[in-house]
């Protein structure tokens, strides 16, 4: 429950009112906190996946059910990632030229988006979610990054850029 | 894959400990808030700004720290698997 309303209000100071949307983050949280799952696109698979751009490349072989599994989890990746650890996706990129915060919303809303149109959708009825978090997947983000900097890591990081990127998801 | 599931499994008692956080303070608050739990359902009380700070202050509240929790599970990438 204290995932749910940690991720609810601050979707709602952020303006989003999706019980939904809410709901879907939350549960990614509370799954992504056992050990393993956000690397793997299932509690099925053994397989795991540390980088976007190997979930990508997978894509281009993968068919029915794999081929959504694998858009779905590019969202929650990129989600969990530029969301709870925004700190660290930024100093890689400082240091090492690692991908951009932008990177990651743009896969991430990508993957939810195609996942959302997929026949495995409507048949779980996760249609509008997934779609629902795509279109705002900059505004989730963001609500995500106020958790990571008020209550999962506070006091560290930049505090002007964190306050920026809080208020413009840039 | 994840389904949004949080808000299906929350039970009557979860519902009471809202109401109870709500109003620890104040029988007032806590009849306010087991009336708004009639009217409305539990997601006006979830929706509640207070419960936020009541959830994670109170002492009472048996659930594990949220962020000892992510950062257990976020172990692997911080020791250097991701880039």
């Amino acid at each position: 429950m204290i995932f749910y309303v940690l991720v609810r209000q601050a979707l709602l100071e952020g303006g989003i009112d999706d019980e939904g949307t809410s709901d879907y983050v939350a549960s990614m949280l509370v799954s992504f906190g056992r050990a393993g799952r956000a690397y793997r696109i299932s509690d099925e698979e053994d397989v795991e996946f540390h980088y976007l751009a190997d979930m990508i490349s997978e894509l281009r072989s993968a068919e029915g059910r794999k081929r959504f599994l694998l858009r779905v989890h590019m969202g929650d990746f990129a989600l969990w990632m530029s969301g709870l650890f925004p700190d660290y996706l930024e100093a890689r990129t400082r240091r090492k030229g690692a991908p951009p915060l932008s990177y990651f919303e743009e896969w991430g809303a990508t993957g939810y988006r195609n996942a959302s149109e997929s026949i495995e959708a409507g048949e779980l009825g996760m249609n509008t979610v997934l779609s629902g978090v795509a279109n705002q997947f900059s505004a989730v983000r963001t609500a995500l990054n106020r958790i990571s900097d008020r209550y999962f890591w506070p006091g560290k990081g930049d505090s002007i850029s964190r306050l920026f990127r809080e208020v413009t998801g840039g | 894959m994840i389904l949004p599931t949080i808000r299906a499994s929350l039970s009557r008692s979860d519902a009471q400990q809202l109401v109870h956080l709500l109003g620890r303070t104040d029988p007032e608050l806590a009849e306010a808030a087991r009336l708004r739990l009639e009217e409305s359902g539990i997601g006006s009380l979830l929706d509640d700004p207070r419960i936020q700070n009541a959830l994670l202050t109170d002492p009472d509240v048996s659930v594990a720290p949220p962020r000892d929790f992510l950062r257990a599970g976020a172990a692997s990438f911080t020791r250097g698997r991701n880039r």
